[in-house]
């Protein structure tokens, strides 16, 4: 299993939580990550350039992932790490190369690849004037398959359970990052894109994240995330990409 | 294993469909603004023009078609704008179902709620300018033709322009030309059942019209909301 549980179960880890504790958790987010996965999935990145304006921010990016690792985009500001998330999950255009999943240029072939990808961006695509509750409905119905877990019982893997009947501008951008997470794994995608993950999230919820990411990277999920900070989510498959 | 129900594109639909009119319940300025925007202007001209009944009888379909198209008009803007800024869109975009039939639903919650209360209440506003009787069916098919024309058109542009902050003007230059042929038809129909003539003409007009935008429409949408995300 995880390093998390090993060296939890000797000690209590820096933000107070227990071997106990990350059990109990496994058991709430294993369910969403185990959901048929295809363990030969691959996204394949060949020859990549991308133009902003009329600065070249990156070219020539060559990279492939497979089931079960994942991908940590690094660099400084604005040296074109969104623009690469948003490349992959197809809203930005690249000026070349060609993004490729299972083998199918994902441009060409967009609805496949659509039910197998997840982006949580900047902007996490809640709602305000809706609730919780309702955000994670809407949004489960725009997916190729709704969950069938209730929202409470999912929002509990992020403590957010509480919040459920509250409207989204009531809620603190930390709390509205712990939503769009719990969107991320209700969607039961295999591929994960997110764009700073633990922005505005507190040290508990930083951990959290983390061992949702080693769970999904351990059933056959690919992340590819960028962050400032390291995500220790286990270091199973893990490779760095260095954009500068 | 958590079990997954297949989520046909009708189920998606319906749930943006209503989820956008729960919305704009909640957000009660945005929905009563165009409307009130609507009686606001029609009630002034008799005050400003004349309160001659033979006068207004005239003017009557030249001023409810204005004002509905003015009032549809401030109204688009809001078609994306608080999805776009909540990024709400961008997962709408990176939906497997075809987006589409996803952006009409959006349109289609979007008349439901600035368009079919403007036709509820032309009728009223159409006593009010001594509108003959043997118009209001003219004029009730005709905005019922023309509106959700209004909003299609309206949502390409809006589409278009909502990656700009301050896209009223550009959104405006954009859509009014569109908008002239649906005036002009429309008001034809009313002044020629006030005057006795054949009005149904410029109605199958408006409805081709309609269809148009229907098969159309669509896919502009789409094409434009994909190129402002970029």
């Amino acid at each position: 299993m995880l390093d998390r549980l090993s060296y939890a179960a000797v000690s209590v880890d820096r933000v107070g939580y227990t071997s106990r504790f990350y059990r109990n958790r496994f058991l709430m987010i294993q369910p969403y990550s185990k959901a048929s996965f295809n363990n030969a999935a691959t996204l394949q990145v060949s020859d990549l350039a991308c133009v902003r304006g009329h600065r070249a921010l990156f070219s020539g990016l060559n990279f492939d992932v497979h089931s079960g690792s994942a991908v940590h985009i690094v660099g400084e500001n604005g040296v074109g790490k969104t623009c690469l998330l948003r490349i992959l999950a197809g809203l930005g255009q690249s000026e070349q190369g060609v993004v490729r999943w299972n083998g199918s240029d994902i441009t060409e072939h967009p609805s496949g690849y659509y039910s197998a990808m997840t982006y949580l961006g900047h902007k996490i695509g809640l709602q305000e004037k809706l609730t919780v509750r309702e955000n994670l409905i809407f949004l489960d119905h725009l997916g190729a398959s709704a969950c069938a877990v209730t929202a409470t019982e999912s929002l509990k893997i992020m403590d957010m359970d509480g919040y459920v009947n509250s409207p989204v501008f009531q809620l603190s951008a930390g709390q509205r990052q712990r939503v769009g997470l719990v969107r991320v794994l209700r969607s039961h995608a295999q591929l994960w894109l997110l764009d700073e993950p633990a922005t505005a999230l507190d040290n508990a919820g930083t951990a959290l994240l983390e061992y949702a990411m080693g769970v999904h990277i351990n059933a056959g999920g690919i992340i590819i995330y960028t962050s400032h900070q390291n995500l220790a989510h286990g270091d199973k498959n893990y490779q760095q990409i260095d954009l500068t | 294993m958590i079990l997954k129900n297949k989520n046909s594109l009708s189920s998606a639909f319906w749930i943006i469909l209503s989820t956008d009119i729960a919305v704009s319940i909640r957000r009660p300025g945005g929905v009563f603004h165009p409307i009130l925007f609507f009686i606001i202007t029609v009630s002034l001209f008799p005050i400003a023009v004349s309160p001659d009944p033979e006068f207004l009888q005239k003017l009557a379909p030249g001023i409810i078609w204005v004002a509905a198209l003015l009032a549809t008009l401030l109204a688009l803007d809001g078609i994306f704008r608080s999805e776009y800024d909540g990024g709400s869109l961008e997962l709408l975009v990176l939906s497997p179902h075809p987006l589409t039939v996803l952006v009409m639903a959006r349109v289609c919650a979007h008349w439901m709620v600035s368009g079919l209360p403007l036709i509820l209440i032309s009728a009223l506003l159409g006593l009010m300018l001594n509108l003959p009787a043997c118009a209001f069916a003219a004029m009730l098919v005709g905005l019922l033709l023309g509106t959700p024309a209004m909003s299609m058109i309206g949502a390409i542009g809006a589409a278009l322009t909502v990656g700009l902050r301050k896209s009223g003007v550009l959104l405006t230059l954009i859509i009014m030309p569109l908008y002239v042929p649906i005036l002009i038809f429309g008001t034809r129909s009313i002044q020629s059942a006030g005057a006795q003539l054949n009005w149904i003409g410029p109605l199958y007009l408006l409805g081709a019209m309609l269809i148009l935008c229907l098969t159309l429409a669509p896919f502009a949408i789409a094409a434009a909301l994909k190129i402002s995300l970029n």
